[in-house]
């Protein structure tokens, strides 16, 4: 076999939530073929939610995921509320808002520091790395456990809580309850501004590439729960127009749809919204960024691992602004009349976009339902990275080093493939 | 605070209760002594849960081939074994999460890890039953 061609195949890509593979054709020293297949079988979850109530379809969608519920019945509860017309209290506004800090705080410190980390440090997992570095993995630890914390606070656990409600939520917190985690955010939020400080000063390729990022974006707030769906290049549009400019479609080497906007690749995620929204973060943040001399928008991918950072130090002071202003309610739901009719619902999931369309029928049950998370959205998107990343890497390199660095450059999306059905297996072939 | 734990681990469904069942009925006996703990499916954050005892007793479900119900005891983590290769945050076991602990030296002075043996397939929940009854008296006896 030629040096220069040759079938490389990573049957099983490591620390990335859920299972996939990259199949990899290298012919007379280009890339012929390159091919993310994700395999997992499908969980046929919108199948399970028809003819359910809208409270079952809350605390069914938080058992999509284990690293972000609050996401799945956030983007629901929205599509829902929307079917019924029900406004939103600023009281559940809030509550929701925090309630999704505590989700970004988990799964980016969770992300970062257990599965990112390593790659940019040259481990091979977390626990090689905690021998060198403990400080940055007990600060990942830490972390990690407030958002837990928030999450549990809102949503009574933080393992599929089920906390939340069409209307709001069921019980408010009790201010003793608000005032502890309060407490425990203020004396750790030292703690997120070094980490973005560290993050930058991560070694990491000066790599960029030409992508679209798409997200959400809201006149006064950094996005989380609300907003229009727009992107770096011009698109803007109600989240009820989602399927008119983003087609899911099958490729038959996965179990996952793909997405595009208008027949291309886009990008989702932490770096999207920061590319897209930098200019909404408060000016302590702002003030940590020109400290670390950390400019937005970036067009190098890698400079997503300072993103979830950023966002984990902004979802802290957010979360602070929140508690302190807390205020006990009596009414923490509103109630709801079940009525026939179609909704969306659609919110930034810690890695994404995370898009949800219900149909409920006379009986006020779910007669169809469809959810579009955010992997799936970014699958064509990491394959066009992986072509430009892997062309600019070199393809002479040994499979070894090509397997490497093609697992850095997925996990680096932060993918969630058990949410898009689950990680990977590099099969290369060269000829 | 007591400066001993007894912490179960583990999903309160499927086949992974049992660590929930045996902490319910050490929460109905009046065992001041010790402090009583459950924690759904904690990943590495378990760590931080045992920081303030100096001794824990960890429950979880074990899956080793021995019979159904058999009670394990460990009190060594040497025991385990980890997988090399970390694919996933959803792998980051009871086993990984302790190994990382001794690493960080985070680990309690004394850390007995309590097992009850349960099946993948079909449990007999009779027997789980008994076997946790039979934990719950053997940590009794071992705490007090």
């Amino acid at each position: 076999m030629s040096e220069l061609q040759k079938d490389l195949t990573i049957p099983i890509i490591a620390r990335v939530e859920g299972e996939g593979a990259l199949h990899l054709k290298i012919h007379e020293g280009k890339i012929s073929q390159l091919e993310l297949s994700i395999y997992e079988p499908p969980r046929l979850f919108e199948k399970f939610l028809e003819g359910r109530a809208p409270n079952e379809v809350i605390d069914a969608v938080a058992r999509i995921c284990g690293i972000c519920p609050v996401a799945y019945q956030m983007s629901a509860v929205q599509a829902i509320e929307h079917i019924f017309e029900m406004p939103v209290t600023p009281w559940v506004h809030d509550m929701r808002r925090l309630f999704y800090c505590g989700e970004w705080m988990e799964s980016h410190g969770l992300h970062i520091h257990m599965l990112a980390a390593p790659d940019f440090l040259r481990y091979p997992s977390v626990l090689a790395m905690a021998k060198d570095h403990p400080d940055i993995v007990k600060r990942g630890m830490h972390l990690h456990g407030l958002g837990l914390m928030l999450m549990a606070l809102l949503g009574k656990r933080s393992v599929h809580p089920v906390g939340a409600c069409v209307g709001g939520f069921y019980a408010a917190p009790k201010i003793s309850a608000v005032q502890e985690v309060l407490a425990q955010f203020k004396k750790s939020l030292p703690l997120a501004q070094e980490l973005v400080l560290w993050s930058a000063s991560l070694p990491m390729a000066k790599v960029t590439q030409e992508f679209t990022s798409v997200c959400l974006r809201h006149p006064e707030e950094y996005p989380m729960n609300e907003g229009r769906i727009v992107s770096d290049r011009g698109l803007d549009i109600d989240i009820s127009e989602f399927d008119h400019y983003l087609k899911e479609s099958q490729v038959p080497y996965s179990t996952a749809l793909q997405c595009h906007l208008q027949g291309k690749s886009y990008l989702v995620g932490p770096l999207a919204r920061l590319n897209v929204n930098h200019h909404l973060l408060p000016p302590a943040v702002q003030d940590i960024l020109k400290q670390g001399n950390i400019t937005f928008p970036s067009q190098n991918m890698f400079h997503s691992v300072i993103a979830r950072s950023v966002e984990i130090y902004y979802a802290m002071i957010e979360a602070i602004r929140i508690m302190e202003n807390y205020v006990y309610t009596t009414t923490p739901h509103t109630p709801m009349t079940p009525r026939a009719g179609v909704g969306f619902g659609c919110t930034e999931a810690p890695r994404g976009l995370l898009w949800h369309r219900y149909e409920f029928n006379d009986d006020g049950l779910v007669a169809s339902s469809r959810i579009v998370p955010p992997t799936s959205q970014n699958q064509a998107r990491i394959e066009e990275d992986l072509w430009h990343a892997l062309m600019t890497y070199g393809l002479d390199n040994s499979d070894d080093d090509l397997r490497f660095h093609s697992e850095m450059v997925i996990r680096n999306y932060d993918p969630c493939i058990s949410c898009s059905t689950h990680f990977l297996q590099l099969k290369v072939d060269r000829t | 605070m007591s400066k001993i734990a007894v912490i179960g681990v583990g999903s309160p469904f499927a086949d992974d209760h049992i660590a929930y069942d045996v902490i319910q009925l050490l929460q109905k006996k009046s065992l001041p002594s010790m402090s009583i703990h459950y924690y759904d499916r904690p990943g590495w954050y378990l760590l931080e849960y045992m920081h303030d005892f100096e001794t824990v007793h960890l429950i979880d479900a074990i899956v080793s081939g021995k019979p159904i119900g058999t009670l394990h005891r460990y009190d060594d983590i040497d025991y385990f074994q980890i997988q090399k290769i970390l694919l996933s945050s959803h792998n980051f076991g009871l086993a990984e999460t302790l190994l990382l602990g001794q690493t960080l030296n985070q680990l309690p002075k004394t850390l007995v890890i309590h097992g009850i043996e349960i099946s993948v397939d079909h449990n007999d929940e009779e027997m789980l039953k008994k076997a946790c009854v039979a934990l719950v008296e053997r940590i009794k006896q071992e705490i007090l």
